[in-house]
């Protein structure tokens, strides 16, 4: 890990420069083919090319993680750069921005949305692990639908449980009018894609505003339902990021695959109708 | 931290991210990871059925589609099936893609593209030469480079231009012509870099480093002398009050000749034709000029001694010896060797010039006479076939003469002996009288005939300055006024013709002066021609350009004013073969260059032709010009940086391929 | 401890050396020498050829021989013969081929690797005497005859060191005859050490054998000569604070909030006190903490080799007279010292460090504040450390080279953070112990989860951490094996399944001799151990056939050791996000936060 002890900043702007160098000479080179009246399309489309190759060995490499290689962040700082050069190439190789034709088209849509995608992800894993860590607790993926259980039980076992006395049923009827059902079911569609805190605050409005028909016991348990509320609210807080997290990784690797077959096609044709 | 009261313990087993299911206290429940694998088969799945589908759907051709067509390209290409529409330009594109994947063995001596190209441009492009650089061969492009360095020697070039790895011998079509960029994207645009590229001579912007042209475009070669400067100068303000030298009224534009200019794509007419462009000041003298006519035959005045063996030598014709012997009749001795040689001693065939008793003796002037009235016999007895054999024994082939016979009427010539050779006790007045008057009736018109034809060996319309002025000045038709003051019609000749009656006149007398006539009182055949371009003038005019300049008779012919007119004009016109008009356009073998009067026309600025052609004025030509550089002394140099004043980068641009043109071969 | 003591065993070791000659009246009422025997005593039958304790071991007792012979093995012996399999890096074809040839179960054992008994051929066996499992080797005359040993008879004791200062076994043991051995433990050690003669022997033991080699691991000490390590040496004293299992009441305080953790903590040192002597941590852990408001702030946290109240002492020593407290210039103990679990402190009385220590410190070596009044013993240094380069020992030179850690970067007197509750927090949750912590930076983490999708690819399906653990603000210190310092989990494993990669330092289970038994997963204070049941390939379940249940391992991370990538899970995350780290020391920590900052 040469990149190891140095400052990320560093490193970040010691690749971007390298970055820019590579597109510069680049282009560069394009430029001086046309000029010599070669095909300049064969240089940047065969760049493009090989860069796809480059941005799918990270997918290999995750799997393979057995294997000394490089570390994956380093994997992932050349994925990234290689990506941005590789739009720099695409942009070009191509005459037109969306090509026409059917194949074309789809081939230009692909690169676009992949290219799209992976600055959108470079975004979002750069600031959705801030907010999550922001959220109080820290939630695994894959124990969430656990977790709300427990915390669905726990929250009926705190009703249950309630000692009897005036306000017990006050607490009880709102607990089934309005908390049970925040507690049972799965969080919105909405709320997983803008995840916000509206619907927490209402109940936890609500329930403080029983607060004055409570006695002090039942105002501790209603104190543990409102933390109750918000654990269960930063659990589906968790759950939407690391969704969206995840989600954007299957739809990343998913059009990269599709698109490195049709470049495939694409350089079969044009090996195949170039002719001088 | 927020909630220590209510903190979940964690479950008793670990989650295994990597595992399908994971189970916590007794509940399964699926992974992340499995629902990820899960998805992008389904995905997958997905795609593949929706391309299959749309593969099948959507026709081929709108499948692969690299670009659209340039616009002629794709309106030849539509309607046909795709694979002939790829396959017509590409040599892959007529296997189904099953065979692409294994090498055809065939390949290599498969058709390329360019093939494919030449196929429907074979008619433009020389197939010999369609591969080659500029389509020419490897020498003429060394000359061209030689020619270029020369050029631009001196030079130095502070751009430098990537070169470019072609083979010059095998050059493809693509190279430069780049398809499927589009409906509107042009085939043939390239940067001058571009150009260069292969150029070992580079040059940067057109103002400061493109090489000067020399003579362009003044240094193609006319048939037509025309001094524009004097023109310019003094004949226009001078005519007639004056007149505006306009450029147009010569070089009218393409569309107003409207024909003519679509012949060529939009060349400017060289000259207008003389009845719209000369004839308005030049028609005039012109007609005067033809008023004397050429002779044909002419009788002249011998010494008795040499005549009395002739019984019927004329007694008009004899006397001193005077009179000349006309080149046309000259060259009709000369076809028998007696006389050729004794031609050649008369100086400059004027008979006034002999003197007698000295070298020419009475004998030779016997043989003069006879081989005079031999020929007129022979004439008489056959016709145009004497004298077209007679010409020809002298070296004029009679095909050449043949239309100047055609409207001499044989009688005019079987009366010769019958009119001419008669017993001398004939009084004047009776001759006089008796003057054939099968094409004149008109009474006294001999005498009018007389007097008008009497200046035979001068010229006095014509001052003997070499000056090609043969316009008719009024101060110089002074002496003929006092010539012939009676006369009306000779009059007209210089005054314009404001007065009926007398213009009637004088077009009564033209029409029967014009043509072939027998004077018997001068013993002439003559001719006399109607208007610019008479055939029979122009018929004499090449057939004397077949005979070498040495040749006397032609020295003669061609100082007769009349001719010595016509060649005034059209240089020419005196060797054969003949040239009279300008060809249209200039057309050369090898022509990188390419110039359109029509776009320049446009600009308002460019309007006027003097813009760019500056005819010199008359004191320019008294100062130095430099000759050799331009072969139009009376045209101001056309220099480079009168076009580079528009053609800069951000003006009319300086692209090499608006004024050159790749493919060296004329459509 | 078992009952496996009866009154008759403790009457019959009465009448045994040494305890025949101690003086009963010596020990306090309330833990008479009966009591200790019985209560913090245990005997062991041991058969030939039994292994009793291995190098490297950390143990809780010592032993005393009452019959038979057994010998230390001076030479030590291979990993081998101990049953354990040696580390060694695997190469790419290997690991790929493991990838290869992996099965789809988790967990995964093949026979020879569920026990050593079904190796043939292999120097040793798991066999039980009475019901406590133990390894035994084979044709011990051959080991004995190829490693040097010493023979130990009746009354002589061995792994007192170990057990009273909480450092690895330093030999192997093993039983030659039937022997019965009496397991002490440190209490039973602890108390029986009112007995002078007892004592005497103990204290001359350690004193010449190990004091010296412990002082010249201290980076102040290194350039001492003999003579005055001599004198340093008889002047230290040991001092011992808290309890050796630790863990275990950790367990209980760790819900604790901080204030009252400290209260738990005893007190080594108060601040305000005048200095008398330099402490120096031989090994557990201490808190320096200073009176702040109503509490005490933490200020720093030592562990092994750390020195307490060096700049007072030195300051002390240079800037006057220290004994006379009223003399102006002197200083009293700027912080307080707590003992965090367990504390092993060497004292250095003042007057010696003044005498012996300070004239042949390096400069660099002192706390800043004092080394504007160093002047005199600039060139006196120069030269004396020209005689000892002379002079220089090879021992020393090799000593110096072996662990070059000593004058590194280490801060001698404490790790500190800028943060104080960062530092709060790891000695909150006893992080100071760990060696390889497992830090992740939630703000950069993504939740991925690929650091344990990796661990579970490199230990055979089945991670040995997940995601979790406590968290400070954006660092989550995950439950991962910290390969700690002070290796509780080590303690108390009948068979040394557990053990320590002497070069690495990584703590790694050996499942041929791994028994699982759970001891070491329930002694773990952070729950970094898991038990797991082993299958074989096609996925049943081993059953102990004797037990009836199936059998279990004990599983942990071992740090990926002996795979060509290193650990896993930091080479897996795409993000930088993870990080094995030594926070026994500030600076790894503090340097990997600067350069994501």
């Amino acid at each position: 890990m040469a990149m190891q002890p140095i400052h990320l900043r560093t490193r970040r702007r010691l690749a971007i420069a390298v970055t820019t160098l590579a597109i510069l000479i680049l282009s560069y080179l394009v430029q001086r083919q046309t000029m010599q009246l070669e095909h300049a399309a064969f240089l940047s489309g065969s760049a493009t090319f090989v860069c796809l190759f480059l941005l799918l060995l990270i997918g290999v490499r995750r799997r393979i993680s057995f294997l000394p290689l490089g570390n994956m962040s380093m994997w992932t700082q050349i994925h990234i750069h290689v990506g941005i050069f590789a739009s720099a190439a695409y942009l070009h190789h191509v005459p037109r921005v969306i090509g026409n034709g059917f194949f074309e088209s789809l081939l230009s849509c692909l690169f676009l949305f992949v290219a799209g995608s992976g600055i959108y992800g470079m975004y979002i894993s750069r600031t959705l692990p801030r907010r999550l860590a922001n959220v109080g607790g820290e939630y695994r993926f894959d124990r969430i639908a656990w977790t709300r259980r427990q915390i669905a039980e726990m929250a009926t076992q705190l009703v249950q449980v309630g000692q009897s006395n005036a306000a017990t049923p006050v607490l009880t009827k709102f607990y089934e009018s309005t908390l049970a059902p925040f507690f049972q079911r799965q969080p919105r569609l909405a709320y997983i894609v803008v995840p916000n805190g509206q619907y927490r605050r209402r109940i936890l409005a609500d329930l403080k505003e029983l607060d004055r028909y409570f006695e002090q016991e039942t105002r501790q348990t209603a104190g543990k339902l409102a933390s109750l509320v918000r654990k269960r609210d930063d659990l589906d807080y968790h759950f939407a990021l690391q969704l969206r997290l995840r989600c954007w990784v299957l739809m990343h690797s998913l059009f990269s695959i599709l698109l490195l077959a049709c470049s495939i096609v694409h350089v079969a044709i044009v090996l195949r109708f170039f002719g001088n | 931290m927020r909630d220590d009261q209510t903190s979940i313990k964690p479950p008793s087993s670990f989650d295994r991210p990597g595992d399908a299911w994971s189970e916590f206290d007794g509940t399964r429940q699926r992974n992340w990871s499995s629902v990820r694998r899960r998805l992008t088969f389904l995905a997958l799945a997905i795609a593949t059925l929706v391309t299959g589908v749309g593969f099948f759907v959507t026709p081929s051709s709108r499948i692969f589609k690299p670009g659209p067509l340039s616009k002629p390209h794709a309106q030849i290409l539509a309607g046909t099936l795709t694979k002939e529409r790829c396959g017509s330009c590409h040599s892959g594109g007529m296997q189904s893609p099953l065979k692409w994947l294994v090498p055809s063995p065939n390949h290599e001596h498969s058709m390329t593209q360019t093939d494919l190209c030449l196929d429907c441009h074979k008619r433009t492009i020389p197939m010999e030469n369609a591969r080659r650089a500029h389509n020419l061969s490897r020498s003429a492009r060394k000359q061209l480079t030689a020619a270029l360095k020369a050029a631009s020697a001196n030079r130095v070039s502070l751009v430098s231009i990537p070169k470019t790895r072609l083979d010059f011998d095998n050059v493809a079509c693509a190279v430069c012509h780049r398809e499927h960029h589009g409906s509107d994207a042009s085939l043939i645009d390239l940067s001058n870099s571009q150009c260069q590229t292969c150029h070992s001579q580079v040059y940067g912007d057109f103002a400061n480093s493109h090489p000067e042209w020399g003579n362009w475009p003044y240094d193609q070669t006319s048939e037509i002398r025309f001094d524009h400067s004097t023109h310019a100068g003094k004949h226009f303000p001078g005519w007639k009050g004056g007149q505006s030298f306009d450029c147009q009224s010569c070089h009218p534009m393409p569309n107003q000749v409207g024909t003519r200019a679509s012949s060529v794509e939009d060349a400017m007419v060289r000259v207008a034709p003389f009845e719209t462009a000369c004839a308005g000041c030049h028609d005039e003298s012109l007609r005067a000029q033809l008023n004397e006519g050429i002779s044909l035959i002419s009788l002249p005045t011998l010494p008795s001694e040499a005549t009395t063996a002739l019984r019927d030598w004329p007694e008009s014709a004899t006397g001193f010896a005077d009179g000349r012997v006309t080149p046309i009749m000259h060259l009709l001795l000369r076809s028998d060797s007696r006389l050729a040689s004794l031609l050649r001693k008369i100086r400059d065939d004027d008979l006034g010039n002999l003197v007698i008793k000295d070298q020419i003796s009475n004998q030779e002037l016997q043989a003069l006479a006879k081989g005079i009235s031999d020929l007129c016999s022979e004439i008489v007895n056959d016709g145009h076939a004497a004298i077209l054999n007679r010409m020809s024994q002298s070296g004029i082939q009679d095909k050449a003469l043949h239309p100047a016979l055609v409207p001499l009427p044989t009688q005019l010539l079987e009366t010769i002996k019958s009119r001419w050779m008669r017993d001398h006790s004939d009084p004047p007045a009776q001759r006089s009288a008796s003057v054939d008057s099968q094409d004149l009736s008109m009474p006294g018109d001999s005498l009018l005939s007389d007097d008008l034809l009497a200046p035979t060996g001068d010229d006095l319309l014509l001052p003997t300055d070499e000056s090609d002025d043969v316009l008719l000045l009024p101060d110089d038709s002074g002496d003929l006024i006092q010539l012939e003051s009676n006369e009306s019609q000779s009059n007209d000749l210089s005054r314009d013709a404001s007065n009926a009656t007398a213009s009637r006149d004088a077009e009564k007398q033209q029409l029967l002066l014009d043509g072939w006539r027998r004077d018997d009182g001068r013993l002439t055949i003559s001719y006399r021609g109607t208007q610019h371009a008479d055939p029979v003038i122009t018929a004499f005019i090449e057939g004397f350009s077949a005979l070498p300049d040495t040749d006397p008779a032609k020295r003669d012919f061609s100082e007769m004013p009349l001719i010595k007119n016509c060649l005034s004009c059209h240089p020419g016109a005196s060797h054969s073969p003949s040239r009279w008009a300008e060809p249209t356009v200039q057309s050369a073998s090898i022509d990188s260059n390419k110039f359109h009067h029509r776009p320049h026309l446009n600009v308002s600025k460019l309007g006027d032709c003097n813009h760019c052609h500056q005819v010199t004025t008359l004191n320019d030509l008294d100062g130095e010009i430099d000759f050799a550089m331009n072969s139009h002394p009376d045209f101001q140099p056309l220099t480079k940086s009168a076009c580079a004043a528009c053609h800069s980068k951000e003006g009319a641009g300086e692209n090499c391929t608006q004024c050159h043109r790749y493919h060296m071969t004329r459509p | 401890m078992d009952a496996s003591m009866t009154d008759a065993d403790v009457a019959w070791l009465r009448t045994r050396f040494p305890f025949r000659s101690m003086e009963p009246s010596s020990f306090p009422k309330a833990t008479p020498l009966d009591g200790v025997l019985k209560f913090d005593c245990a005997l062991r039958r041991v058969a030939p050829g039994e292994v009793i304790v291995r190098e490297g071991d950390y143990g809780n007792s010592a032993f005393l021989v009452i019959t038979g012979s057994i010998r230390v093995m001076v030479d030590s012996l291979s990993q081998k013969r101990l049953g354990r399999q040696e580390s060694k890096t695997i190469s790419w074809k290997e690991a790929f081929h493991r990838f290869l040839s992996r099965s789809s179960h988790a967990e995964t054992r093949t026979r020879s690797e569920v026990s050593i008994n079904e190796i043939e051929g292999s120097g040793g066996s798991i066999q039980t005497t009475d019901d406590h499992p133990a390894v035994f080797l084979q044709d011990t005359d051959a080991i004995f005859a190829s490693h040097e040993n010493v023979c130990l008879g009746p009354g002589e004791l061995f792994g007192e060191v170990a057990a009273m200062y909480r450092s690895p076994r330093t030999a192997t043991v093993i039983a030659e005859t039937e022997a019965a051995v009496l397991e002490i433990r440190w209490q039973g050690l602890r108390i029986l050490r009112r007995d002078k003669g007892f004592a005497e022997t103990l204290d001359r033991h350690y004193r010449e054998n190990w004091l010296p080699v412990h002082l010249r691991e201290l980076p102040l000490l290194r350039y001492l000569p003999e003579d005055s390590l001599q004198k340093v040496v008889d002047a230290t004293e040991l001092r011992s604070f808290g309890r050796l299992e630790w863990n275990a009441a950790y367990k209980k305080s760790r819900k604790l909030s901080a204030e009252e953790q400290i209260k738990t903590e005893p007190l080594v040192v108060s601040e305000g006190n005048t200095p008398t002597e330099l402490m120096i941590v031989r090994s557990g852990f201490a808190r320096v903490s200073v009176r702040h408001g109503a509490g005490h702030r933490t200020m720093a946290y030592l562990g092994k080799g750390q020195l307490f109240g060096l700049r007072e002492v030195v300051h002390n020593c240079l800037c006057g007279p220290g004994e006379n407290e009223n003399s102006p210039r002197s200083v009293v103990y700027q912080n307080s010292l707590r003992a965090v679990g367990f504390l092993d402190a060497l004292c250095i009385p003042i007057e010696v460090v003044a005498s012996e220590v300070l004239p042949h410190v390096r400069r660099n070596e002192l706390p800043p504040i004092v080394q504007d009044s160093f002047k005199p013993f600039v060139e006196k240094r120069t030269d004396r450390r020209r005689r000892r380069s002379n002079a220089r020992t090879p021992a020393t030179t090799s000593e110096q080279e072996s662990n070059p850690k000593n004058d590194s970067n280490r801060s001698s007197e404490g790790t500190r953070f800028d943060s104080t509750s960062l530092m709060e927090f790891v000695v909150q949750h006893r992080l100071n112990n760990g060696r390889e912590a497992m830090v992740i930076d939630l703000h950069r983490c993504t939740r991925c989860d690929d650091c344990v999708k990796a661990c579970g690819d490199a230990h055979d399906g089945n991670p040995r951490f997940v995601r979790q653990g406590a968290v400070h603000d954006r660092l989550q210190f995950v439950q991962a094996c910290m390969h700690c310092v002070d290796p509780v989990c080590m303690i108390g494993c009948p068979t040394g399944a557990i053990a320590r990669n002497p070069e690495t330092g990584v703590v790694s289970i050996h499942d041929s001799i791994c028994v699982g038994c759970g001891v070491c997963a329930a002694s773990c204070p952070y729950e970094n151990i898991a038990m797991a049941e082993v299958v074989d390939p096609i996925g049943i379940p081993y059953v102990d056939e004797a037990a009836g249940k199936p059998i279990r391992k004990a599983t942990k991370c071992d740090s990926c050791s002996g795979r060509p990538t290193g650990p896993a899970c930091v080479n897996a995350c795409p993000h930088d996000a993870i990080v094995r780290i030594d926070l026994l020391e500030s600076p790894p920590l503090t340097e990997w936060l600067n350069r994501r900052s």
